[in-house]
């Protein structure tokens, strides 16, 4: 890389959020789960990674939290490597199974990242308010975990999420152990809460619908070890309603996205 | 909290056809217990058993009463040393598995020997114990210590390392410094664990001071405990005052573990689905 094109990839920043260049990861026990992988995310933008069981997804997704390192090549959200303490707060992760903390009530499971990072307590009722009413629950705010649904601890788990106004939604088959029907709900509650927050997303799924419904750019992943095969773009503006499910437009992106998982194999 | 709770509706039910809570309760152990004594006597009269061999149920009765003061100061010496052995085994058994719990390095080092202390017969540890503490006491207390603090140590330390992987990621995306991961989450993550070590401890200690008592009894007005009344008496064959003496060493245990057991409860309820009866 020259150093013009470094440099005006650094002063074009603000456009891109997440910027992943030639990673690699290998595990400890010498499993390479991704390889070379290239992946620019501009904000505001919702992109969907899909790919065979395996391919590294959960990988890839968490070295861009910072949860996990890339044995080579670099990663920048918003330009600071990821986990980095300036940036901390700007990122959330939402897990496949809703992770609550089942001996707190609904409201201090959201609470939980604002007193991890310290904002200050006069903040929080505010803060934990908006959460909870984006995602629907401000009626079950003093509600134990056990006392919930699957879907409405999924619920809990994106309010959770949300509550620090984070940049980047990382979200890892968030949906995967639900039923279609609340799945579907789920969807077009997410699409509603990424219109609130113009938060740029990044989302793990095995079902091709979903990630035609939610997406603006779908990116598709070979076996592993995982590498990207290729990046669709959905092109039906947003907001996007649950009629689009039926469109023509909407069945089409699918048959392709469906069509290039089936070589993956 | 603001909003009213709605009040409960009570549903009539005729009165004979429901037995009461308590009687359903009580009713099958207390049943169980009469065909206990009746079997029990009922053995003395069919074989021909000496009472020194076999005491019956009345002999016992009248044991615990003509020695009642003796038993009694001796139960109360057995249940101080449960107490402080119990606290011991607490306090240590916990800083134990914290330690045990903070590497992965210091576990593998350390764990096989807890394993194999745990493992080595008490009958093979106790004349050391008496060696360095004497008689009394302090060679008491340590016996039941050794017997119970495994128990704390290994369920403890599952606990803490048992923390799931996705919870503990969470904490590190928020920056969560290591008293806050271990206070607000491998803590009460734990705490489910901590409270089954502690009701077998609650048993063991007792079990603990009695063998050590035994062992390690020493001297007279009770002062020795209820396991040295045990090995008096089954020394001269006082049958019906050793059945005296290891119905109060069980009712101990029992009492022990109960007062334990609801500790725990409290402890955890509203907290955790382990304390919860679940509702289908
Ligand atoms: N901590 C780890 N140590 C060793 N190998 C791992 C570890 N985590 C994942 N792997 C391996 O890396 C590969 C990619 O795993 P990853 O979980 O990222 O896949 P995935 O695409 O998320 O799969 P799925 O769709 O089933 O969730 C797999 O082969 C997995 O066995
Ligand atoms: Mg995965």
């Amino acid at each position: 890389m020259t150093r013009t094109q470094a440099f005006t990839e650094r002063s074009s920043r603000s456009e891109t959020l997440v910027s992943v260049r030639g990673v690699d990861k290998q595990y400890g026990n010498g499993t390479v789960a991704i390889s070379g992988i290239d992946l620019e995310v501009k904000t505001g933008e919702f992109v969907s990674l899909v790919g065979p069981s395996g391919c590294g997804k959960s990988t890839l997704l968490r070295i861009i939290a910072g949860l996990g390192e890339a044995t080579t090549g670099e990663v920048l959200v918003d330009g600071a490597a990821p986990g980095d303490a300036q940036t901390r707060g700007q990122s959330s992760f939402v897990f496949q199974e809703a992770t609550l903390l089942p001996w707190r009530p609904v409201r201090q499971n959201v609470e939980l990242p604002l007193e991890l990072m310290n904002v200050p307590r006069i903040q929080w009722a505010e803060r934990v308010g908006e959460a909870l009413h984006m995602v629907g629950l401000s009626n079950f705010a003093g509600a134990y975990p056990r006392e919930l649904s699957g879907g409405m601890k999924m619920r809990v788990s994106i309010a959770r999420a949300l509550v620090t106004k984070p940049r980047l939604l990382l979200m890892d088959e968030p949906f995967g152990a639900l039923d279609e029907i609340t799945r579907q709900r789920l969807n077009d509650d997410l699409m509603r809460v990424k219109e609130i927050t113009g938060a740029t997303v990044i989302f793990v799924t095995h079902n091709v619908f979903e990630a035609v419904f939610l997406s603006s750019r779908i990116v598709v992943m070979s076996v592993r070890p995982g590498r990207i095969l290729e990046q669709i773009a959905v092109d039906t503006p947003y907001p996007r309603s649950s009629d689009y499910r039926t469109s023509a437009a909407f069945t089409k992106d699918a048959g392709v996205v469906m069509k290039l998982l089936a070589h993956t194999h | 909290m603001t909003e009213s709770t709605p009040k409960p509706v009570t549903i009539a039910v005729p009165r004979e056809l429901k037995a009461p809570a308590w009687l359903e309760r009580f009713f099958p152990p207390l049943a169980s217990f009469v065909l206990f004594i009746a079997v029990w006597q009922g053995i003395i009269l069919a074989a021909q058993l000496k009472p020194y061999v076999l005491p019956g149920p009345l002999a016992v009765i009248g044991a615990v009463v003509d020695n009642r003061s003796s038993l009694g100061e001796s139960a109360l010496f057995t249940f101080q040393a449960s107490f402080v052995a119990f606290l011991v085994v607490m306090v240590l058994g916990t800083v134990i598995a914290f330690v045990l719990a903070s590497s992965k390095f210091i576990e593998k080092a350390f764990y096989p020997y807890a394993v194999m202390l745990q493992s080595t017969p008490v009958i093979a540890i106790a004349p050391i114990i008496i060696i360095w503490f004497g008689f009394g006491f302090t060679s008491i207390v340590t016996i039941s210590v050794i017997i119970a603090i495994f128990a704390v140590v290994a369920n403890t330390t599952q606990g803490l390392i048992s923390v799931e992987n996705n919870l503990q990621n969470l904490f590190k995306l928020y920056g969560a410094t290591k008293p806050q991961t271990l206070l607000k989450l491998r803590l009460p993550f734990a705490l489910p664990f901590m409270v089954t070590g502690w009701r077998i401890a609650a048993a063991q200690v007792v079990i603990g001071v009695i063998v050590g008592e035994y062992m390690a009894g020493a001297g007279g007005g009770g002062m020795g405990g209820l396991g040295l009344i045990i090995a008096e008496t089954s020394a001269r064959l006082q049958t019906a005052y050793l059945f005296a003496a290891a119905l109060c060493a069980a009712l101990l245990g029992i009492g022990f573990f109960l007062v334990v057991n609801l500790f725990g409860h409290l402890l955890l309820k509203n907290w955790h689905e382990s304390a919860i009866q679940f509702e289908n």
